[in-house]
């Protein structure tokens, strides 16, 4: 499985690996396939960009043998998720998600759990770490032309957000530019 | 044992923690040690401590909010590598600790 392109201007997306079901992979081995496989994605973003992790921001994820990896200018925030659609039922993203955030995605369907599951823990990314905490402040949005992710009671720039499918996997990904942080004040 | 406190419906807590764990992972029971470090060791991605902390509002009959578990996580692990912290003996001391809010 690869997939790699710029998803806005100057912020490149690349996914890689092969899906392996949880089951079939030993315990111990399945951070280490994981972390493999987001390592090639990165690897394939920096050469697609042109730019090198070490002077960009990145976010990265994985799951079942395949792994995302997300690379924008330096100085901006991002945030990536990979999720299995099978993996994520209503109960997990409501558990995450406002009922405003929840019907907002009303138009997503059969999509709509991964979906949000996936936006929470990508802008939980950009803005710490989702093992610890889902930021209630950061809220999802659904424009008529895209997703956004909004601070609440901020003035803080928003996150423009994107999301896709591969195989059996839902992405989403928020971003920032150092420009709108610097902007909004943050 | 009767009338041992750490009992769920007959089965020693670690035990129940033990088996919910390995239902989570889709792992053998014989692989969640006490020690071993749920993400590292046993391959814990995110929503799976959604799932575990699921099954223990059903095991022990209570509600559970996830962010309980995420604030039991910042007061117990504050600033620890959580791949390397979470491990089957944490998450018993946190289904311990709900159960005795019941």
């Amino acid at each position: 499985m690869r997939h790699c392109g710029e998803v806005i201007k100057d912020v490149w997306l690349g996914i890689a690996g092969t899906f392996v079901p949880r089951a079939r992979v030993p315990a111990r081995l399945r951070l280490k396939l994981d972390r493999v496989a987001a390592d090639r994605a990165l690897a394939e973003v920096e050469d697609a960009s042109g730019r090198r992790a070490a002077s960009a921001v990145t976010s990265r994820s994985h799951t079942c043998g395949v792994g995302a990896a997300l690379l924008a200018p330096a100085g901006a925030r991002v945030g990536v998720d990979l999720v299995t659609v099978e993996r994520v039922g209503e109960r997990h993203a409501r558990a995450v998600l406002s009922d405003g955030e929840w019907m907002a995605l009303s138009r997503y369907t059969e999509l709509r759990p991964s979906l949000a599951w996936a936006l929470k823990e990508a802008a939980a990314k950009a803005g710490g770490d989702p093992h610890r905490s889902f930021p209630g402040e950061l809220q999802i949005e659904a424009g008529p032309d895209r997703l956004r992710v909004r601070r609440s009671g901020s003035n803080d720039g928003e996150f423009v957000a994107g999301w896709g499918t591969i195989g059996p996997f839902l992405y989403a990904w928020v971003y920032r530019s150092a420009l709108s942080r610097a902007d909004g004040g943050s | 044992m009767p009338g041992d406190s750490s009992l769920v419906n007959g089965r020693r807590l670690q035990e129940l923690v033990r088996d919910i764990v390995a239902e989570v992972l889709v792992i053998s029971p014989e692989a969640v040690t006490p020690d071993a470090a749920l993400v590292r060791d046993l391959g814990a991605e995110s929503i799976d401590f959604m799932d575990l902390v699921f099954r223990l509002e059903e095991a022990l009959e209570t509600r559970i909010p996830y962010t309980r578990w995420q604030r039991f996580l910042e007061t117990r692990l504050a600033g620890a590598d959580l791949s390397i912290a979470i491990t089957p003996e944490v998450v018993r001391a946190f289904a311990e600790e709900e159960r005795a809010k019941t």
